[in-house]
């Protein structure tokens, strides 16, 4: 039988009262520590231009919540790495987010290194809620439950960008897609090419003809060979997937051709105003995909203090929707935070699921089943002009998200 | 201190660094973030990478600009036979990277060294590595351009217990332990007869040719060899990043191990090592200046290569003869 002394007691004890009086001031630092978030989107690169406004965005949020003494009195601290739009890059300007102590993630620009970044996720334990990063596969086939993503997706803006074509332009039955080769490109056409094939038939009457995609390299600075494709091709509307510097080099190299007068109307998927600032005048006209545009939300407090801090601090009037998205990536951590005060993975998880939290373009929700945001869709039609920007937006459209998301089938393709 | 002394350090040096990098790369998960013990973990891979290419570059002096098709082809085909048949055990898997790479090797090095050398043999060693690159970005069971994402670290079973390599740091030791027997064997065969016979056919192949070598044919060992190594390296990395991409097969990741063999020195064995880690030091200490690294490292990246023509061992070296034997190098007083 094991004997305790008296004395073995007592030392026992006293190592106890030493080590709580030892741990206390630890457990009180723990209790103030900031929130440690971190950034990991492309910050140079061909996808810089979507990226750098998704971190403006971020960093303001970050900046308005600590002004206003934080979050269960925490402040947050942003952590930023560039993952260059690279998979492999992304995945260890991750791993050393984490290593730093920054178990929420948040940004992306691109789907492959949201992918990428998605598998390692649950064995680090860290979460990751994407700004944009569209893929279908995120919410879908590769569902995971430390993955979250506060935009819409390709089903959604794909399809309501089809729908568009199908009221406006009933008499463009054929049409074709520029995409780049990889996930992201795929998603976008399959869901397009989906939304070609439900709303002509309903809103035109006409079944149309949609021609195979012409897929383009990612990051290539000759697109000749592949505008001469397209311009063989027999379709008449034209929609492009490809996004940032890439999208300039092919709306530039394309314009010599007469390529957007030969192919109209052109559906760019989310290029914003990126390609319009770099083109100005020589924009062609197109329909452009985008996460927010601030003069649709007029008076949303969130909305309006983004546009005025943005064109303060840039001189830019006219920000990019990743500005919002990365702003609300933190709203949805702060969300959960206020919700889950010690902010460990698991309970920011359980917390981000089916939160309602508010945006620039309003309310969200984090559907709980997929952790997919039910939010609008933002489209516009832009062309070069001879004003201070260079283009003008000649009409936008707000299409509510909920009329366009689809079915939540997590760890399941999408039910077409 | 009498020159004794000084000789006895300076001899002493190397070993000394030698062994502070075992101690610093054995120890990383004790005493850095993940983060950085991940960095290691590739450090290591690129560095057996690197001593491999220079088994072609430096000893035998052929320069191959197609190296990295054989990293790719090791990565992508354990991995493929790892999510194929994912109950094989890990050893196979590995292997069958080192075999594919060695195959591919034997291949490229049959057409490419056929007459080819020189600028010829390079430009054919781009073309076809290029033709990997392509040909994995177009092949869909290898992901397209998005690769292969997800891959699972592997349990190695020994009957009685196993390990789970996906836990804790066990799959970094297992890198350093495979790093560390593939840098011996390179060491070996460096410093062995076949080592002297490729540094000679390098030197004077035409003399070489004439005591009855078959020059050719040594030169295909010294591809092939370099080539498996390389696509075992490969393959211990798809594990460890758990996603490849066809960027791995790139030129420009061909283009790395070059560099690394200038910046550290290529007619020494240690040269390409002390270039990657130089490299890898300068990489993450401006990966936050943002739009600026790239340019940062370049720079620096140029001032070695022009500076140093010898690279940073070469420069050490002709340091310690000024110091060693002050005499030598000036011009005589006679």
């Amino acid at each position: 039988m094991v004997q305790i002394s008296r004395r073995k007691v007592l030392h026992l004890m006293g190592a106890g009262v030493a080590t709580s009086a030892l741990s206390a001031p630890m457990y009180a630092r723990a209790q103030s520590a900031p929130y440690k978030m971190g950034f990991v989107s492309a910050l140079s690169g061909p996808a810089e231009a979507l990226g750098r406004p998704m971190l403006f965005g971020a960093q303001l949020a970050v900046d308005e919540i600590n002004a206003a003494g934080g979050i269960n009195g925490r402040s947050i601290e942003l952590h930023v790495r560039d993952t260059k739009a690279k998979p492999d890059t992304g995945t260890v300007a991750a791993r050393e987010l984490i290593g730093e102590g920054c178990n929420m993630l948040l940004g992306c620009v691109s789907s492959s290194v949201a992918l990428a970044i998605n598998g390692i996720l649950k064995q680090e334990n860290a979460t990751l809620i994407t700004a944009a990063a569209h893929s279908l596969r995120l919410t879908h086939e590769d569902f995971n439950r430390h993955y979250f993503r506060v935009t819409d997706n390709p089903y959604m803006r794909q399809r309501a960008q089809a729908k568009l074509m199908a009221e406006l332009y009933p008499d463009v039955t054929s049409w074709g897609g520029l995409i780049p080769d990889h996930e992201y490109g795929r998603s976008t056409w399959e869901a397009y090419r989906h939304g070609l094939n439900t709303f002509y038939p309903e809103l035109a009457g006409v079944q149309p003809t949609i021609s195979d995609p012409i897929l383009t390299q990612y990051g290539g600075s000759d697109y000749r060979n592949y505008i001469a494709s397209a311009l063989r091709d027999p379709a008449v509307g034209f929609f492009s997937s490809l996004y940032g510097g890439d999208a300039i080099s092919l709306f530039q190299q394309a314009k010599p051709y007469g390529f957007f007068q030969k192919k109209a109307p052109f559906m760019d998927s989310a290029n914003e105003f990126i390609a319009a600032r770099a083109m100005k005048q020589e924009l062609p006209e197109m329909w452009v995909g985008s996460h927010w545009y601030f003069g649709a939300f007029k008076g949303n407090e969130i909305s309006d203090r983004l546009y005025n801090k943005y064109q303060e601090e840039t001189g830019n009037k006219h920000p990019d929707g990743f500005v919002s998205e990365g702003h609300a990536t933190v709203m949805a951590y702060a969300g959960a935070l206020a919700k889950a005060p010690e902010g460990s993975t698991e309970e920011v998880i359980s917390a981000l699921e089916g939160l309602t939290f508010e945006t620039a373009t309003g309310s969200r929700t984090l559907r709980a089943e997929d952790h997919q945001a039910i939010k609008p869709v933002i489209i516009y039609r832009l062309r070069g002009a001879d004003n201070d920007a260079g283009f003008e937006i000649m009409e936008y459209r707000v299409i509510d998200g909920a009329e366009t998301i689809e079915d939540a089938t997590p760890g399941q393709p999408v039910n077409w | 201190m009498d020159n004794n002394t000084t000789s006895f350090g300076f001899k002493a040096t190397p070993l000394i660094a030698l062994a502070l990098c075992f101690a610093a790369f054995a120890t990383v998960p004790f005493w850095a973030e993940k983060g950085l013990v991940f960095l290691a973990g590739i450090l290591m891979l690129q560095i057996v990478f690197a001593l491999s290419f220079n088994l072609i570059f430096g000893l035998t002096g052929l320069v191959s600009f197609g190296q990295a098709a054989f990293f790719a082809a090791g990565a992508y085909a354990s991995a493929w036979l790892s999510s194929y048949a994912p109950d094989l055990p890990f050893v196979l898997t590995l292997a069958f990277g080192g075999l594919v790479g060695a195959l591919l090797s034997v291949l490229i090095g049959m057409v490419a060294l056929h007459r080819a050398s020189g600028i010829y043999f390079a430009i054919l060693t781009l073309a076809l590595g290029q033709l990997i690159y392509t040909l994995i970005g177009k092949s869909t069971a290898l992901g397209r351009e998005d690769g292969l994402i997800g891959i699972t670290r592997p349990n190695l079973n020994f009957g009685l217990f196993e390990i789970d390599l996906s836990r804790g740091d066990d799959y970094y030791y297992l890198i350093f332990v495979a790093s560390a027997g593939m840098i011996v064997s390179l060491w070996w065969v460096w410093h062995g007869t076949l080592g002297r016979t490729l540094s000679a056919i390098r030197q004077e192949p035409e003399r070489i040719r004439f005591l009855g070598v078959n020059v050719r044919r040594y030169r295909e060992y010294a591809f092939v060899i370099s080539g498996t190594v390389t696509a075992l390296a490969g393959a211990l990395l798809a594990p460890w990043s758990q996603i490849i991409t066809p960027m791995i097969a790139h030129w420009s990741y061909s283009a790395l191990p070059i560099l690394f063999c200038l910046l550290g020195g290529s007619t020494r064995f240690w040269g390409p090592a002390v270039g990657a880690i130089v490299f890898a030091g300068l990489e993450h200490s401006t990966r936050n200046m943002f739009g600026m690294a790239e340019l940062i490292v370049g720079g620096a990246l140029l001032f070695v290569v022009l500076a140093m023509p010898g690279g940073i061992l070469g420069t050490i070296a002709l340091l310690r003869q000024k110091i060693l034997s002050p005499a030598e190098g000036r011009p005589s007083d006679e």
